[in-house]
């Protein structure tokens, strides 16, 4: 099967803490990297503790689109320090990829 | 996937965690776009229904998002046209071709391989897989194809001979599952 230029979405919900779904992300992110596949990762709650695992935080240096909760970030007091790499923003943005993408996954 | 209606699927308890009421927010979020959304509060999640919101993680905006859900009265991007717009304005092609006079559903037929089945894959993550077995059940006896990736050591739940089971990334690999995400027609994690 074709991936190249596939757009895949995928919302992560859990922390570090829940290493079942955040392998999960990391391992669907890396497969479709390596398929061509466009990527779009949506950190959101305890998601985005998520920005700490370096596995994750170097998606973007791949060609990942990687989307930040910016709310999730101000509840538990991250400072939004990787907006160079990283879009903090907020449901509008999740909603667009939903509708933009041609498989979502949600891991929460 | 434009367009397509969501499901939001909430199964934490808002007394106990902060994530009923996030689970919520998302939604209220995805309805202020153009999807349909529908909401199913499964098991202590309907507290997130209580008449007070006190005892809940997040009781006021629980409550005050609550509202919102109520009146639903977001501003949409413009009104759209049907893009089959013409569709309700034909007549009826001819004569109805499955004359049923007594009015009742057609009888049930074996569903065409890969052309009215619809294709399911399940990935579970070793939560409580009731709610996604009773979903496996209702979609074979619909004639659903249907396909099961349980994640890492997750138990392996009791499932009917006609689903196939796959370890990830045990016996697939991520690649093969992310294939396997675009070959289905619906995805649910549980």
């Amino acid at each position: 099967m074709d991936l190249s230029k596939k757009k895949f979405g995928m919302l992560l919900s859990t922390g570090p803490d829940h290493a079942t779904n955040l392998d999960a992300a990391v391992g669907l992110s890396e497969a479709a990297l390596a398929r061509g596949a466009d990527l779009y990762l949506y950190l959101i709650d305890d998601g985005v503790r998520a920005l700490d695992d370096p596995r994750v935080r170097t998606l973007p240096d791949r060609g990942a689109k990687l989307f930040v909760c910016a709310y999730g970030c101000q509840k538990r007091r991250i400072p939004l320090d990787h907006a160079d790499r990283v879009t903090y923003c907020g449901l509008v943005v999740l909603t667009d990829l939903i509708n933009a993408t041609e498989r979502f996954v949600a891991l929460n | 996937m434009a367009d397509e209606p969501v499901l939001v699927l909430i199964t934490q308890d808002p007394r106990a965690t902060g994530r009923a009421f996030e689970a919520m927010r998302i939604g209220v979020g995805i309805v202020a776009g153009e999807n349909e959304v529908t909401f199913v509060l499964a098991g202590p999640a309907v507290h997130l229904l209580d008449g007070d919101t006190d005892d809940l993680v997040d009781g006021d905006d629980i409550a005050k998002f609550r509202e919102n859900l109520k009146r639903l009265a977001f501003p949409r991007r413009g009104v759209r046209r049907a893009r089959r717009s013409g569709v309700e304005r034909r007549g009826p092609r001819g004569p109805a071709r499955d004359a049923r006079a007594d009015g009742r559903p057609r009888a049930r037929r074996a569903p065409v391989h890969r052309v009215l089945m619809a294709r399911s894959l399940h990935v579970l993550k070793g939560g409580d897989a009731a709610l996604a077995l009773a979903t496996i059940g209702r979609q074979l006896a619909a004639g659903d194809a249907v396909t099961v990736v349980v994640l890492d050591d997750a138990q392996v739940p009791s499932l009917p001979a006609a689903v196939a089971v796959h370890r990830v990334p045990g016996e697939w690999s991520y690649e093969r599952l992310l294939e396997a995400v675009f070959e289905a027609d619906q995805v649910v994690t549980w």
